[in-house]
């Protein structure tokens, strides 16, 4: 063979060697939905990212560092308090949302009704503010399995990070977290709401007995 | 030289190629959507009081590895806007979970119009938080609005968000923002 087709095959072979890693890395940076094609299009992705006050590295740390685990059901959402920037003209809405408690796991025992407060809804201006960090808004009627902390200086309770919501579709558990790789959702996502709760409750009588 | 040689060489570089070629993919990660700015000349408002002021200021403007000298990006000094522009405020905003929150207000298709970061003073103040915590906290919005993702991978950048003491972008993240403006 001659030198320059030598050399001519040897340099496209390196070039497909670069596309195709570049190609599988894209691939795998996809989330689970979009591979599945349940992301129909990148604009439908969360508009808001966060840096959450706690963030767990596994299921037990979740279950030990919130105040109530509930599964319940949403039945109302009225608008809450509009926080200010400092020095801005700049809001944050926020909204309350009712739920009816259908079972409690840890904390919210013998309540019926419990109200979580997340930033999201009408400015003062009544211009809606999506905030979708912790799954986005709630919608009337459906259940959800919610990790929560009781405010500092409010009476309401607040989802504890995006790792704390989990929308019953059909029985399943779905994530709400979009990083990939991360234990705590991957721990609860797609067991049934009742396997969900049930995995819950061992550990925490596991908790207690261990003390 | 013998075709059965040329070919095991070529299918040689192939294998090399891709094995060298894994970093050129990672371009492509720690995207968040397809959000953009239209172009890398952004309207940046400073929006942010007190010390706040100045960590916004040295997170995307001053700090050596800040987002506006470190990448492609020009922060233009600006007032609030809604037109390409990032603006960035602190506040006590309350028990709401996050310490930082990044808002992309307004978009049309996949291009930012108008993004917000906020930090949560009802946290960052309590005395828990050091400044470098604070730091980090601006660093990640500012670079959610660019169009950043997190990245727990590296503990040496910004965008991790279960570590707080690593306030800048790191090389990752800068060649991933000059890739994408």
């Amino acid at each position: 063979m001659k030198t320059k087709y030598f050399l001519l095959g040897t340099i496209v072979a390196a070039g497909l060697g670069l596309s195709a890693s570049a190609m599988f890395s894209w691939q795998g940076h996809q989330t689970a939905e979009q591979a599945e094609g349940k992301i129909a299009c990148e604009t439908d992705m969360p508009r808001s990212a966060a840096v959450w006050k706690e963030v767990y590295s596994t299921p037990d740390q979740l279950i030990a560092g919130v105040d109530a685990i509930v599964l319940a059901e949403a039945f109302n959402i009225t608008p809450s308090r509009i926080a200010r920037s400092e020095g801005s003209s700049d809001e944050v809405p926020f909204e309350l949302v009712a739920f009816r408690v259908n079972n409690p796991a840890k904390g919210a025992k013998g309540e019926e009704l419990i109200y979580v407060e997340r930033a999201g809804g009408m400015d003062s201006k009544g211009r809606e503010v999506n905030i979708d960090i912790d799954g986005g808004r709630f919608e009337i009627g459906k259940s959800y399995l919610l990790f929560l902390k009781k405010q500092e200086e409010g009476p309401y309770f607040y989802q504890i990070n995006d790792q704390g919501r989990y929308d019953v579709v059909g029985d399943e558990l779905k994530a709400v977290g979009k990083i990939e790789n991360d234990k705590v959702k991957e721990f609860f996502e797609n067991k049934t709401a009742g396997e969900g709760l049930r995995t819950v409750e061992e550990k925490i009588r596991f908790n207690l007995d261990g003390k | 030289m013998k075709l059965r040689h040329v070919l095991s060489i070529w299918i040689a570089v192939f294998g090399i190629a891709v094995f060298l070629g894994t970093p050129l993919g990672s371009w492509a990660s720690h995207r968040w959507g397809c959000w953009k700015y239209a172009d890398a000349t952004i309207n940046w408002n400073n929006g942010g009081t007190g010390d706040y002021f100045n960590i916004y200021n040295e997170e995307a403007k001053t700090d050596s590895n800040a987002w506006s000298p470190y990448t492609d990006i020009f922060l233009s000094p600006s007032g609030s806007g809604t037109t390409d522009h990032a603006n960035a405020y602190n506040g006590f905003y309350g028990s709401t979970g996050w310490l930082g929150l990044a808002e992309l207000r307004s978009v049309s298709g996949c291009t930012v119009r108008n993004g917000r970061a906020r930090l949560n003073q009802s946290y960052l103040d309590s005395g828990s938080y050091t400044r470098t915590n604070k730091k980090h906290v601006a660093c990640q919005e500012v670079g959610h609005l660019f169009g950043l993702e997190h990245n727990r991978g590296e503990t040496n950048t910004c965008m991790n968000d279960t570590i707080l003491t690593a306030p800048q972008p790191n090389a990752h993240d800068r060649s991933l923002i000059n890739s994408i403006y």
